[in-house]
């Protein structure tokens, strides 16, 4: 009989730990959770933004943040590969745009409506589980305007879109978003068209704005309006969702 | 082939991380992983069953059965090959089928000493009978006499369960939900469950099986895949009790000795590539999770499931032989072969 050769403890690779929170958005402080249930692993994170290695620190009780943080962590086993990072962006806010007026063009999707345009600044951040709850907006159309109306002049150097990608349900992050005002453009982000499936993710998509006082915003979101051709649905509209708009 | 490549590829960067830590020391000698929990531990063979894909290519494996002769039967959507036939130890012995573009459901029934498959088809909208060797028996096309379906498109079967007695079951779990139950001769005897959250009801009854455990007393397992929740219903299709596995999208529920085993394709929230494979015990409580994390229960409740380890991407199948080894057959995973797991 020919001999198995099955696979070898060195050729194991973990998968990332879960980071969890209550609310990726926050005004004083937040709380975050690290799970990872396997025998003999033990989590390792950072949280300056620096990649994580067997000598960060070890994760032992939940941690409090108060200021806005990329939180990095990976697995670590004596016999199996470590993990690829999981990271998680938590935000602290001023809620500036609390007491603004949003209309968003057109219409979200009617299975994902939200609370309508005021999703977008009621300051909660929806989870990945996006049919559940009422935080995300989904829309399936080339184009989405966002015209946010400030009730008094603001300064602004930025607007940060929150978003999700969940390739497996059609759902990817737009090609591009541009930021008007009376008309001009004053800012733009363009983003890179995935490769590969990947997994699920919150993203928050930063646009710088030429600094300035402004009455009003128009942001204009472009979706990925043919879906890549190595996915089921190529070709086809993608879906793009959002939960919040921020300034800064 | 692909997949040694990757692994390789995978030792070498991560060695070349790991080679400044501490930990290098630390590094047990060569040996074989082992992965599950408790009683239901086993080493993996990764290459099992792998063939030349020019000459046999599979799209996604859907499903797996053995049969009488003790073979091991594959069921692809690929119509060069729909079903590929090796023994045990994952050696071709034949393959036949061109016809079944849909092909996802495979369920074998022995009538009267016979081996008979039934194979689901979601393109064809209807479930095959053939004999273990491809010839066709019997079709059970769209259920028009159900007064639920309008049209055949709108049915799309993904599973059988025969009972001794020849009825058959079909869950139309890519379709409007519906559980059709048939006697031998193909006549439509009623339906029941349909979309929805309540208890009687499903998202993607993927899958279903007789559960002959008790034996004075068969009842109905099925899956509701997007609601991580195997389902027992009595064979007249009246709702018993939920099993509740959260994180765990489970394909369909194969009875093994006193347990259940599901092949589950995605897990937490539903993410691409996170599939592990579930094992319950005899009260179906979930005692093993290969690849998945350790199954932990408080209060009575299974905290969600996730994968803990890159072993799988999406399990569709679990075939389990007379030894307790598994064959697991997957979903979407880059046209790769099914993987052997031996139990330790």
């Amino acid at each position: 009989m020919e001999k198995i050769s099955y696979l070898s403890s060195e050729e194991m690779t973990m998968a990332a730990p879960l980071l969890e929170c209550e609310n990726l958005f926050f005004t004083d402080s937040v709380e975050v959770a690290m799970r990872f249930s396997l025998s003999d692993s033990s989590i390792n994170y950072t949280l300056d933004g620096s990649e994580v290695s067997s000598t960060s620190k070890t994760y032992e009780k939940p941690i409090r943040l108060h200021k806005t943080t990329v939180v990095k962590a990976k697995n670590f086993h004596p016999e199996f590969q470590s993990s690829s990072a999981a990271n998680l962006k938590v935000v602290k806010t001023n809620r500036k745009l609390l007491g603004s007026k949003i209309i968003v063009n057109p219409e979200p999707n009617e299975r994902y409506q939200g609370c309508g345009a005021s999703s977008l600044n009621d300051f909660t951040k929806g989870t990945t589980a996006f049919a559940n709850g009422n935080a995300w907006l989904g829309f399936q159309t080339d184009s989405i305007q966002i015209a946010v109306d400030f009730s008094e002049g603001k300064n602004i150097s930025k607007v940060t879109v929150s978003s999700f990608a969940n390739h497996g349900a059609w759902i990817f992050l737009p090609k591009e978003i541009k930021v008007f005002s009376a008309g001009q453009e004053v800012g733009a982000v363009g983003l890179q068209e995935p490769l590969e499936a990947a997994t699920a993710k919150l993203e928050f998509i930063d646009i710088p704005i030429t600094e300035n006082r402004y009455n009003n915003l128009n942001i204009v979101v472009y979706a990925v309006n043919e879906i890549p051709k190595w996915h089921q649905g190529k070709g086809t509209v993608a879906w793009f969702f959002t939960d919040e708009i921020l300034v800064e | 082939m692909q997949r040694r490549g990757f692994i390789k590829k995978t030792v070498i960067a991560s060695a070349g991380l790991l080679a400044s830590a501490p930990a290098m020391g630390m590094l047990a000698p060569y040996k074989d992983a082992i992965i599950g929990h408790g009683d239901f531990r086993y080493k993996i063979d990764m290459f099992w069953g792998t063939l030349n894909a020019e000459n046999y290519p599979v799209n996604d494996c859907h499903e797996m059965v053995q049969d009488s002769q003790g073979r091991i039967l594959l069921l692809t959507n690929h119509t060069k090959n729909n079903v590929i036939v090796y023994d045990k130890s994952g050696k071709l012995i034949e393959v036949w089928g061109t016809d079944y573009p849909g092909a996802h459901g495979l369920t074998l029934k022995v009538e009267n000493g016979e081996d008979f498959l039934y194979i689901s088809d979601n393109y064809r909208h209807e479930v095959i009978k053939t004999t273990i060797d491809g010839k066709v028996v019997q079709v059970f096309p769209y259920p028009k006499a159900s007064g639920k379906y309008d049209t055949k498109e709108i049915y799309i079967p993904t599973e059988t369960a025969i009972h001794d007695n020849g009825d058959v079951y079909v869950a139309d779990g890519y379709g409007e939900q519906y559980i059709m139950h048939y006697n031998a001769k193909g006549e439509l005897l009623n339906t029941f469950g349909g979309r929805g959250d309540a208890d009687h009801l499903f998202n993607n009854a993927h899958g279903i099986c007789i559960d002959t455990r008790d034996k004075s007393n068969p009842t109905l397992l099925i899956t509701a895949r997007q609601q991580n929740k195997l389902k027992r219903f009595s064979l007249s299709g009246d709702f018993m009790e939920s099993f509740d596995l959260p994180g765990a999208y489970i394909c369909r529920p194969v009875i093994h000795k006193e347990n259940v085993y599901l092949a589950t394709i995605w897990s937490n929230d539903g993410s691409e590539g996170t599939g592990f494979i579930s094992i319950l015990d005899k009260d179906n409580t979930l005692v093993s999770a290969p690849g998945g994390c350790t199954p932990e229960y408080a209060n009575g409740q299974l905290n969600k499931m996730y994968q803990t380890l890159k072993v799988f991407t999406h399990p569709h199948d679990v075939c389990v032989d007379e030894d307790d080894n598994l064959y697991v057959a997957q979903w979407n995973s880059g046209k790769t072969y099914p993987i052997k797991l031996l139990r330790v």
